[in-house]
């Protein structure tokens, strides 16, 4: 059992890029994402509870984040979409252009698409832990995978 | 280039708190935790996740859900009694929550503190239009007639020379700001000054063009609020008289000016010089605030456009949003849309603010690639501004909806829905039966706890709808059978008698009802009569209006005379239409 005094520091030292790497790729714009993943370990820290272990911990992080991220979408009320351009380079390890390119290809991909393609691509989780943690069927998570990617892949073909 | 899992990977990594971030959150969790907020997006989101059960795990939980079915059954009707008891309990729960969320409404609008320094009130503005504004005594319209004048006017004729012809001339009516008091009946143009013609000199307080908000606003421009009149107009500082009217002035020297007028025109005091811009824009009166946008401006170089020939300033500008509070006379800017010096636009500011709650609101209507569509809405305790994209809230809003048009842009075609809008939430559902179609043209508007559509017959409302909240038709009527109090007419001719709906405020609907003379052969219309009627909107979905009539626009009387001499010149200098 993962019992810690402070979960929600630890979470955060752990996990706190993870959070804010997926709210991104869900929401798409940097200001929302940093307020969804920040105010989940605020209410973690509100209302703190017991994990079973680190993945447990992290899973449950992500699930929340990308619920949050959904109810943003539900709402009209979005902040100005922020270009990767606009960024400061402080708060983006970006290597080049052609990662800002990938980038802002990433954050104009569509729910439900951009959740499942982060989760698979960059968490590296399998389809049927996705379609457990999103309450989906596999089909439907599988399918979702394959047209995000077909998207990005038309998207970035078109821009060069 | 080819997107892979790899350069997916590459990308994304880069997203990382910064070390400021990081270091004022971890400062945050090491605090102790604050009280749960309350605030919005906090009900679902944190549902329980658990990761997946092992076999054993879900051997065990079939088990124990078989263990407990059995003994259901053995509880027979029992059961359902404990299930009405839980029923009762869960209900009880409801309830409590309803009265809690409310409560924290409440609370949220005696909320005394604002990091932008406000002192807010419980102070609103009734009005859901703003076509008038009302005060303890009366309403107050701005009527805008028209006007033909008789005479000698000097035309080009085809072959080009100019000529002079006998003519009846009509001219849009200025906007008069009058004062209507439906216990006396009597009326009164908004100008104290004596002996005053109105004849848009500098020296008439009501149709002075020495500031111009009348001429821009199809509302009326002010807003009563504790014993004055409030508007945001343009000041010109150089007007010049001259024999054929007024010169337009040198725009550049323009001047958005806050003014306040006595209840009776006089008295006109500039409360604030903007030194740049222009106004033109009515206030909302919220929270003991009067809000208002100016339009800023300022002028570069002036070149000659290569292909009209005219001269054109190099011009840029945009808008603030500024609150004066009533009880102080502070004022305050909580929004500056900062123009952007190096491109030749102006962002148009918004014609009208809405304050709801915390926030006010305001659409962004033309904005070039720099200022996107959309609604936006400034927290007046944090100051933060969001926007809802490509979203237009029109017409009218309560303290919980708003309404905006979704047109289905992805496939150009014209289809859509009205769409009615949670304010705290901002989750939209589509208001049933409202399918954009030809024949239903105008926007509903919301106004308490129902929603107005109007079915327009060339400029003349034919059909008005109202709705409740959950979109269902309460009414859908054709106004002809309102029954309006019939036109007392001592013409004998009058040809058209119709109506439109003028305001909805505090529970009663406000129709316009006008009576048309049309002289086919001179190509005119005549209104003989216009008043405005009112009926509390229960008695209308109810279908027993009873219409009281509020104030007459203008005098029947002095209409006709008007009618019979224009009809007299025309047929004695054999005038077969009258020009515009």
């Amino acid at each position: 059992m993962l019992s810690k005094e402070n979960i929600a520091l630890y979470a955060f030292q752990k996990y706190g890029d993870t959070a804010l790497q997926a709210a991104f790729c869900c929401i798409g714009n940097r200001a929302d994402a940093e307020d969804v993943a920040q105010e989940v370990f605020f209410s973690l820290h509100r209302e703190p509870r017991d994990f079973n272990d680190d993945e447990h911990l992290k899973a449950w992080l992500l699930r929340c984040v990308i619920n949050r991220c959904k109810n943003l979408h539900k709402s009209i009320w979005r902040r100005m979409r922020v270009n990767m351009d606009d960024v400061p380079t402080a708060a983006l390890t970006v290597h080049d252009s052609s990662e800002r390119e990938v980038l802002n290809l990433i954050t104009s991909l569509p729910q439900p698409y951009s959740e499942v393609v982060y989760l698979h691509d960059y968490e590296g989780y399998t389809i049927r832990e996705i379609a457990n943690m999103l309450d989906r069927p596999e089909n439907t998570v599988s399918s979702q995978l394959r047209r995000g990617h077909q998207k990005l892949r038309m998207e970035l073909s078109e821009e060069g | 280039m080819r997107m892979d899992k790899n350069r997916y990977r590459d990308a994304v990594s880069g997203i990382r708190w910064t070390d400021a971030q990081r270091g004022k959150i971890e400062e945050k969790l090491r605090q102790p935790a604050e009280k749960p907020s309350g605030a919005a997006f906090e009900d679902e989101d944190f549902e329980t996740y658990e990761p997946p059960m092992t076999t054993e795990e879900r051997r065990r939980m079939e088990e124990e859900m078989a263990k407990q079915e059995r003994k259901l059954r053995r509880m027979g009707r029992m059961g359902w009694a404990v299930a009405a008891a839980l029923l009762i309990v869960i209900g009880g729960g409801v309830t409590a929550a309803v009265i809690h969320t409310k409560k924290l409404q409440q609370e949220s609008l005696h909320s005394p503190e604002s990091k932008l320094g406000l002192h807010l009130t419980d102070q609103k503005d009734s009005a859901s239009q703003g076509l008038f504004a009302r005060s303890e005594n009366g309403y107050y319209i701005l009527y805008s007639g028209y006007e033909y004048n008789m005479g000698t006017y000097t035309i080009r004729n085809e072959e080009g020379e100019l000529t002079e012809v006998d003519a009846i001339s009509q001219t849009g009516g200025r906007g008069y700001p009058t004062f209507y008091d439906p216990e006396t009946g009597e009326s009164a143009i908004l100008c104290a000054r004596p002996n005053c013609t109105h004849d848009g000199s500098t020296y008439c307080t009501a149709t002075t063009k020495a500031y111009s908000s009348y001429y821009r606003s199809d509302r009326f421009p002010m807003v009563y609020a504790d014993g004055y009149l409030y508007t945001v107009s343009t000041k010109h500082s150089k007007w010049t008289e001259t024999d054929y009217g007024y010169e337009q002035a040198d725009p550049k020297e323009d001047h958005a000016v806050l003014l306040r007028y006595e209840p009776d025109g006089s008295g006109i005091t500039e409360l604030h010089d903007f030194g740049t811009g222009t106004g033109g824009f009515r206030p909302t009166m919220h929270r003991g605030y009067l809000w208002f946008a100016v339009q800023t401006m300022s002028y570069g170089e002036t070149v000659q456009n290569p292909i009209s020939g005219a001269d054109e300033a190099f011009v840029n500008g945009g808008y603030e949003i500024w609150g004066y509070e009533l009880k102080t006379g502070n004022l305050v800017k909580i929004y500056d849309s900062e123009s952007k010096p190096d491109i030749n636009h102006v962002d148009t500011a918004p014609q009208y603010l809405a304050g709801i709650g915390d926030y006010i609101y305001f659409n962004t209507e033309d904005g070039d690639w720099a200022s996107p569509t959309g609604t936006n809405r400034i927290n007046l305790l944090t100051g933060e501004m969001t926007q809802a994209p490509d979203v237009s809230l029109e017409n009218g809003f309560n303290d919980n909806y708003g309404l905006y048009y979704d047109s289905n842009m992805k496939d150009y075609s014209s289809s859509g829905s009205w769409m009615l809008v949670n304010l705290e939430t901002g989750e939209a559902k589509p208001l049933a039966n409202t399918q954009h179609s030809t024949e239903f043209a105008g926007m509903p508007f919301l106004s308490g706890d129902y929603i107005y559509w109007c079915q327009f017959d060339q400029g003349d409302i034919t059909t008005l709808r109202i709705y409740d909240l959950n979109a269902e038709t309460l009414l859908d009527q054709d106004v002809k059978e309102f029954h309006l109090p019939e036109y007392p007419s001592e013409w004998g001719d009058v040809l058209q008698v119709h109506a439109s709906l003028a305001e909805v405020s505090d529970g009663r609907v406000y129709l316009y009802r006008t009576a048309d003379l049309i002289n086919d052969k001179k190509g005119i219309w005549w209104s003989l009569d216009r008043s405005v009627y009112s009926c509390a909107v229960e008695e209308l979905i109810a279908g027993n209006p009873e219409w009281t009539k509020e104030f007459e626009l203008m005098d029947s009387e002095e209409a006709g005379k008007k009618y019979n001499e224009l009809i007299s010149y025309a047929e004695e200098h054999n005038i077969s239409s009258f020009s515009q």
